[in-house]
């Protein structure tokens, strides 16, 4: 197991090189640069030519990289550009929120996943079925910007019992409640995809499993149907739900962009959206390696969770 | 164990609806509480004031501001030495007085109580500091740039290699500095220049290594300022939270907490009805033209109009159409009064040069192109335009407003015969295609200019000069117009150069719209106002 952990660790580091490569370039190649939103009609260009020599960006394209390169391995993102904070203080406050939104709708998603899941795949084709593959369709396919406005307008303006959007209440940003109240609304919205999602997953793989010899044998047994599903089937279902999970943890972290937008949530999602508006190389480098380097980690994990939750797995 | 789970579900449903319900209650008994304070007594003040902008907050860096409502706020921080009020004209603010005998040295005074929070005075080094940080070429700041004609300095506003302090800034006592300047000039040229300059603090800043003052703690969260409120939490993206400054030279303010909040435009008018703004800064968080009727027939808010300041205009890549008269076509297609009346709701004025009616040196004598298509077609044929060429016409994104005029103009355009294009940049890309002239008609919004001066726009070379514009006769009349230190000989120059502005057409403006704004009823003190709001800000007062 050891050993298999480390050789996967050891094949990250080419593959992150490969990607922030890639990233570089594409983010260079994107019209425009940090200094063109200086301009105001007073500024000279040979003044403006002096701002990018100081952000080193007339260097050679390469010379940039290994620079940024070289800053990375001693643990240094660089500095943004549009506020000047170190990129690592500008991301680590973005965090928070985003974490906070995106694992709270995932497990609410699951909670009400779940049970809808297992009751529409022991009655198949019944009535309860078709209203749940129904409803998880239109979970799935509703956009959340539209989603996002119709609960702000129902539940912000119509009703005013939850805010339009923000993370708190102007001056009341330690009150706990207050918080809560305001996660609802995006939370709902993130949730209703996820569980939409989710009630299918759940679906289909347990569907799988009840069809299987061993079950045919329990209930030989005389066990009851319950005890059946709950306990040796639905155990043997979850196992692909969990790579689905696994694989969806790094886009968590990523922000929900559209979510955040329309709540004004300041998190990672707005803060991409901002740093590619006012070319903001060094967060944009800093958000494209985390990813990258979430979605590494993330299917590590995953394949060494299998290898716990299924004893057919060995990793040598 | 199972149908413990289902339990907990259940029991844990009924909670989270009994928690929602909850909510709701406590927000109908705050607001009807807030409807009994009003009714009855007009003495309980509030203690915190918030205003809505809709542009998230770069930097309150006192030297490297650049959008604004960065500079706006951090003007709050830190006093520049004049504001200017929504009639342009200069207040003092840090400065008590601005004197000159021979338009080549002004005499400024600082506020003999002005001092910074940590209670030291703000003295004439502090500005010589700010200079020399504005103009040191290691240091990231927004520099000097107009003022390059202050004794001392070169061209770009920067001090020459070697150098290390301006030597047109010359220190008489603690409170008084003179500026001299290389040749005579307009004193309101100076002045005009002198209101984005915020004096910052050399006894906390004098030690630090130039090069990296722009990432110095300081410079993201100022801690010691001399303006009426003091910083408390900055995040550009959300909110800027501020405190009253007790011991403020210009009085103490009357309300403890100022926020900014940032909010989108959309929701702007929600906010207000509910309370949660107080009122808006027009400049960057207007109330969207289509929210202007709502505001009105609000019982809580008031809707208070703008004035025509900032304008949009359209270059006219002067490569392309080489040919006046094709521009002047071009002009003559455009159905402005369409635009305002229909898409503005009346809620601008149409101009067609670089100044605003509200411009002092606005040529009230240049009649303004008409709507005239068939007159545009007949100087499309004399011109001898190949109607089949595309025009590429660049629109940037983010102002609605802006993008459907866009559309009609082109509609308007293609009724004249021409083949029009519309391509919609984000504004990094628009700003590149724009400097590299790729683009044949370009949109872009306007900010004012106090001064006349417009050789960035039209002079050769000049960093606006986006449609590549370049007639010597007008780069003479530019230089000659900013060298003029008397105010009335200038107006017969920028006259001349509205003039010829007008018959060459390298810019079209399209229209001049009125910012509006919106005030709570329970703000006694404070109205939103593009120019000038901030200067009083110490007086503010709310209802609670």
């Amino acid at each position: 197991m050891v050993p298999y952990i480390i050789r996967r660790l050891l094949i990250a580091i080419p593959v992150l090189f490969g990607v922030t490569i890639v990233n570089f370039i594409i983010i260079n190649m994107a019209p425009g640069n940090p200094v063109d939103m200086y301009v105001d009609p007073n500024t000279s260009q040979e003044l403006l030519n002096l701002r990018k020599e100081q952000l080193g960006l007339n260097d050679p394209l390469w010379v940039q990289f290994f620079h940024w390169l070289g800053n990375l391995v001693q643990g240094n993102l660089g500095y943004s550009f549009s506020t000047y904070e170190p990129v690592s203080k500008v991301i680590l406050e973005r965090i928070g929120p985003t974490f906070q939104l995106t694992f709270l709708a995932l497990i609410i998603g699951l909670i009400i996943a779940l049970p809808i899941g297992i009751i529409s795949a022991v009655k198949q084709y019944s009535k309860l079925d078709y209203l749940a593959t129904g409803t998880s369709f239109f979970g799935i396919s509703i956009p959340h910007f539209f989603l996002g406005l119709g609960l702000i307008y129902i539940f912000a303006v119509q009703l005013q019992w939850l805010p339009a959007g923000g993370m708190s209440t102007l001056g009341s940003e330690d009150d706990f409640f207050d918080k809560i109240k305001h996660l609802i609304l995006p939370v709902m919205v993130l949730a209703v995809g996820i569980a939409g999602q989710y009630v299918r997953y759940v679906r289909a793989s347990l569907l799988e499993v009840l069809g299987q010899d061993y079950l045919r044998t329990a209930r030989a047994k005389g066990l009851k149907e319950i005890v059946i599903t709950n306990k040796h089937a639905l155990k043997n279902a979850l196992i692909p739900i969990i790579t689905i999970i696994g694989l969806e943890i790094p886009f968590l972290l990523g922000g929900a962009v559209i979510t955040e937008q329309v709540f004004q949530w300041p998190g990672m999602g707005q803060l991409t959206i901002q740093s590619i508006m006012s070319r903001d190389y060094p967060t944009l480098m800093a958000l494209n390696l985390l990813t990258a380097f979430m979605v590494l980690f993330a299917n590590l994990f995953t394949d060494i969770l299998y290898s716990f939750v299924d004893p057919r797995i060995k990793y040598k | 164990m199972r149908i413990g789970k289902v339990k907990f579900l259940t029991i844990f449903s009924i909670a989270l609806l009994l928690f929602l319900s909850a909510c709701s209650g406590t927000n109908e008994t705050s607001s009807s509480s807030k409807d009994k304070g009003k009714g009855n007594t007009a003495a309980s003040l509030g203690d915190t004031i918030v205003v809505g902008v809709s542009n998230a907050i770069g930097t309150l860096n006192p030297i490297n501001a650049r959008d604004l409502g960065a500079m706006t706020l951090s003007s709050i921080l830190f006093d520049p030495f004049f504001e200017l009020n929504e009639n342009m004209e200069f207040q003092f603010k840090l400065a008590e007085s601005f004197e000159t005998k021979d338009n080549q040295a002004f005499t400024i005074k600082l506020n003999s109580k002005a001092n910074w929070t940590d209670g030291k005075p703000v003295t004439t080094e502090d500005v010589k500091f700010t200079f020399d940080t504005l103009a040191n070429p290691a240091v990231q700041s927004v520099g000097l740039k107009t003022l390059n004609i202050i004794e001392g300095l070169d061209d770009n506003g920067q001090l020459p290699k070697g150098e290390k302090t301006v030597k047109g800034i010359e220190i008489v006592d603690e409170k008084t500095f003179i500026i001299h300047t290389k040749k005579p000039t307009d004193p309101n040229y100076i002045k005009g220049n002198l209101i984005n300059i915020r004096t910052i603090p050399s006894h906390i800043l004098k030690d630090k290594d130039p090069a990296k003052l722009h990432q110095d703690p300081f410079m993201l969260k100022p801690t010691v300022t001399d303006g009426a409120y003091t910083l408390v939490n900055f995040k550009g993206e959300t909110q800027v939270e501020y405190k009253a400054n007790p011991d403020y030279y210009r009085g103490a303010p009357k309300t403890e907490k100022l926020f900014f909040k940032v909010v989108p435009q959309a929701n702007m008018t929600a906010q207000l009805q509910t309370g949660e703004i107080h009122l808006n800064y027009p400049s960057t968080g207007a109330i969207a033209i289509q929210d202007v009727e709502k505001v009105k027939n609000m019982a809580n808010v008031e809707a208070v109009d703008g004035k025509g300041y900032d304008y949009q205009e359209i270059y006219m890549n002067t490569k392309t159409f080489t040919d006046p008269k094709m521009r002047q076509a071009i002009a003559y297609a455009i159905n402005r009064p369409q635009i305002v009346d229909k898409l503005l709701k009346g809620k601008a004025e149409i101009i067609d040069g670089p100044y605003t009616k509200l411009h002092p040196y606005f040529d009230k004598d240049i009649k303004n192109y008409e709507y005239d298509p068939e007159k545009a077609k007949k100087l499309i044929e004399e011109s001898g335009w190949d109607k089949s060429k595309p025009i590429r016409v660049n629109v940037p994104i983010g102002n609605q407003v802006r993008e459907q005029s866009a559309v009609i103009i082109a509609e308007n355009l293609k009724a004249v015969g021409l083949n029009v294009q519309i391509q919609k940049f984000d504004f990094p890309t628009h700003m590149q295609k724009g400097a590299k002239h790729d683009f044949d008609l370009m949109f872009l919004g306007i900010p004012y200019q106090v001064d006349p001066d417009v050789s960035a726009f039209y002079g050769t070379g000049g960093p606006y000069n986006f449609a590549g514009y370049s007639n010597p006769e007008l780069d003479e009349l530019l230089n000659k117009g900013k060298l003029e230190p008397n105010p009335e000989n200038r107006r017969v120059i920028y006259n001349k150069v509205q003039e010829i502005l007008h018959e060459d057409v390298p810019t079209i403006s399209l229209y001049s719209d009125y910012l509006m704004g919106a005030v709570s009823k329970k703000v006694k003190v404070g109205l939103p106002k593009q120019f000038g709001m901030f200067y009083n800000v110490q007086d503010w007062v709310v209802q609670k």
